[in-house]
């Protein structure tokens, strides 16, 4: 065909630019034949490279493995991708290069490709934890204990800004740090080594005191290193009456809200920065109450004559009260006297009577005296001299007329006799000096008497009835 | 006060009713010495002390039994009932005194026998109630004790056999129980009629 051989070139190179076109590697060949030259073109066609994108991932903490998040390549053609690492790796902290080889799905007409990527892997948080802040001294480096999350991580500890660990009792600042390659943390306290535990002693100003009255508790604190301060808590067993300062190596403390009984008290000091805790011995204190009663009932007194009453102050506890008690007797009759037995109890003004504190209790003898008549039961609104004067005049008048004409009659010692006796019953009987003759015409009053024996801020009493005639 | 008169009413006429006075002729003071004895009906005020200073009255009456002992000396024995009351208040008690008293009487006679003076002291029982008492159990309302009457009177004579008591003052000691002394002193004034019988 004449026309082919011209047609051949052209058509080759259309095809290689076809070829080209379409990505295509067409060889062609020239022979001859039959006499007649062949032309064969060879053309190559190389493989086509994928674009792979592989963005640079976002740092990572470490501990996070691996992922999509991470190995995140991509590629324009069909294939697969191999990383290294690969996934669930955990890579330490720092810069490290991920790498990426996409082999395409139609490997004979496209490359391999393989990109790297760099991820940054930080430090983890790690929680440090310190314990055992409080040690008593034992003359050796002293350190707290560190706990790390997770556990066994290196953690450096500074006392006060150095690194030595101390010894001497004393309060430093303790900073533990971290250090690891893939961890990063910190904490700070308070680490205390204690001296000796103080000496502490309590004691009240009262063995015995009266319920709801001050009880004064005080303990003394001695240490070897000096006065210790800080607070100390005072207990009725676990009831806490209260917290004091210790100043100078005393903390007083001042309750009246210790319960009626026996009572055991402690004084608990709560160390300072160089003391150590310590614990009293049990005080015992008792809170005591009383009563005051009377046995007798109501009793008559009469003009010239006592009475007495038992008065009885019974403490619920022991046989004495711990305070000075005042005992005030009230409602009697204002002629009426009262007086208080045994001599203890001393006698003040209006009514009262004091007793030290402390004193042996023995039975009250309370005596109401009606004074004699004729002293604080003479009226002198009421005279009798009126009728004294009748009486004479009545008595002796007609007598004197009779005397000289009745001797001749009667033996005149007999008259004399009766004159004279007359006489002198008249005076006396009728002289009203004599105010303890005559009839009652006083109607008897009955009277509730009190007997009050306060003390401190207690007050009990008791009453006695009386009827005076 | 009509306790009392009824007491005294009925006194007064059982011993006129158990007697014949003789009223009928004015006898002489011999005569009148012979008489067999005297009822005499009284009135009374007594003044009494109180206890503690000050006093108190009280009224009453009684019957008297009078009989001459001994006629030389004008000496006779006087028996007499006499009781005295005052009224209580609200402040105060009041009291019934009847005294029962025995004893002798000397008397005299002026004026051909008109007028009778007499002297006498006796004793006997107070019985004192409804009134206050001191006594063991606290207060009683009637007690007892003795009483002793020292006193003087004269009488007036009316007519034969009937004598006009113009006055008695007495001296009246009593043992009472009051708490204190448990005594008490009165002064009483008595008016009446005396009955003569023969």
């Amino acid at each position: 065909m004449p026309g082919w051989d011209k047609l051949r070139p052209q058509l080759a190179a259309r095809i290689l630019w076809l070829g080209s076109a379409l990505v295509f590697g067409v060889s062609a060949s020239s022979a001859q034949s039959n006499g007649s030259d062949v032309i064969h073109y060879s053309q190559i066609v190389e493989k086509a490279t994928p674009i792979v994108q592989w963005t640079t991932p976002s740092a990572i903490s470490y501990g996070t493995a691996l992922g999509p998040l991470q190995l995140s390549a991509t590629a324009n053609v069909p294939g697969s991708f191999a990383y290294s690492p690969g996934a669930g790796i955990v890579l330490n902290s720092g810069t490290s290069t991920l790498s990426a080889t996409f082999t395409p799905a139609d490997s004979a007409n496209f490359n391999s490709v393989t990109t790297t990527v760099s991820i940054q892997v930080n430090k983890a948080q790690a929680t440090v934890s310190l314990l055992n802040l409080q040690q008593p001294f034992t003359g050796h480096p002293l350190e707290p204990t560190v706990t790390t999350l997770p556990a066994g991580l290196n953690v450096t500890l500074t006392y006060n800004g150095g690194t030595t660990t101390p010894t001497a009792p004393g309060t430093y600042a303790v900073v533990a740090t971290v250090s690891d390659a893939n961890y990063v943390g910190s904490t700070s306290a308070t680490f205390v080594i204690l001296g000796s535990s103080p000496a502490i002693i309590l004691s009240s100003n009262t063995p015995v005191m009266l319920v709801g009255n001050p009880v004064t508790l005080v303990a003394t604190l001695s240490s070897s290193t000096g006065s210790p301060t800080g607070q100390v808590s005072f207990q009725d067993g676990s009831t806490v009456l209260g917290t004091a300062t210790a100043v100078s190596g005393q903390a007083t403390l001042t309750t009246s809200s210790l319960p009626l009984g026996a009572q055991s008290v402690t004084a608990i000091y709560s160390g300072d920065g160089s003391t150590a805790t310590a614990t009293s011995s049990p005080l015992a204190v008792t809170i005591i109450d009383y009563s005051v009663t009377s046995s007798s009932g109501t009793q008559t007194v009469t003009a010239g004559k006592s009475v007495t009453y038992p008065v009885s102050i019974v403490p619920t506890s022991g046989s004495m009260i711990p305070l000075p008690a005042t005992m005030t007797i009230t409602g009697f009759p204002a002629k009426i006297s009262v007086s208080a037995s045994p001599a203890q109890w001393m006698a003040g003004a209006n009514g009262t009577w004091t007793l030290p504190a402390n004193s042996q209790l023995a039975n009250i003898a309370v005596t109401i005296t009606d004074p004699p008549l004729g002293t604080a039961h003479r009226n002198p609104g009421v005279s009798n001299a009126r009728i004294t004067e009748l009486a004479l005049m009545m008595l002796t008048a007609p007598l004197l007329g009779r005397l000289r004409r009745a001797r001749k009659q009667m033996p005149r010692m007999m008259l004399l006799c009766v004159l004279t006796v007359s006489a002198a019953f008249a005076l006396l009987g009728l002289n009203g000096c004599i105010a303890s003759y005559g009839f009652v015409r006083t109607l008897p009053t009955t009277s509730v008497i009190t007997v009050t024996v306060s003390a401190g801020t207690l007050s009990h009493s008791t009453t006695l009835n009386l009827t005076v005639e | 006060m009509k306790q009392f008169v009824g007491r005294f009413a009925l006194l007064t006429g059982i011993v006129l009713a158990g007697s014949k006075p003789m009223l009928a002729q004015v006898s002489s003071p011999i005569e009148r010495t012979n008489r067999a004895f005297d009822v005499i009906a009284t009135y009374n005020a007594m003044h009494s002390q109180t206890l503690g200073g000050g006093g108190f009255f009280m009224q009453g009456g009684g019957i008297e039994l009078y009989k001459r002992v001994i006629t030389a000396w004008n000496v006779g024995a006087v028996a007499d009932a006499t009781e005295s009351r005052a009224g209580s208040s609200a402040s105060s008690p009041g009291i019934d005194l009847l005294t029962i008293t025995l004893g002798p009487r000397i008397t005299t006679s002026r004026r051909d026998g008109q007028l009778d003076f007499y002297m006498q002291g006796l004793a006997g029982k107070a019985i004192g109630s409804h009134s206050i008492f001191p006594c063991a159990s606290g207060i009683c309302t009637h007690a007892s004790g003795i009483a002793i009457d020292l006193g003087y009177g004269v009488d007036f004579r009316v007519r034969e056999g009937l004598m006009l008591r113009l006055v008695q003052g007495e001296y009246l000691h009593t043992r009472l129980p009051n708490g204190a002394s448990n005594a008490e002193n009165n002064l009483r004034v008595s008016t009446g009629l005396v009955i003569q019988f023969h």
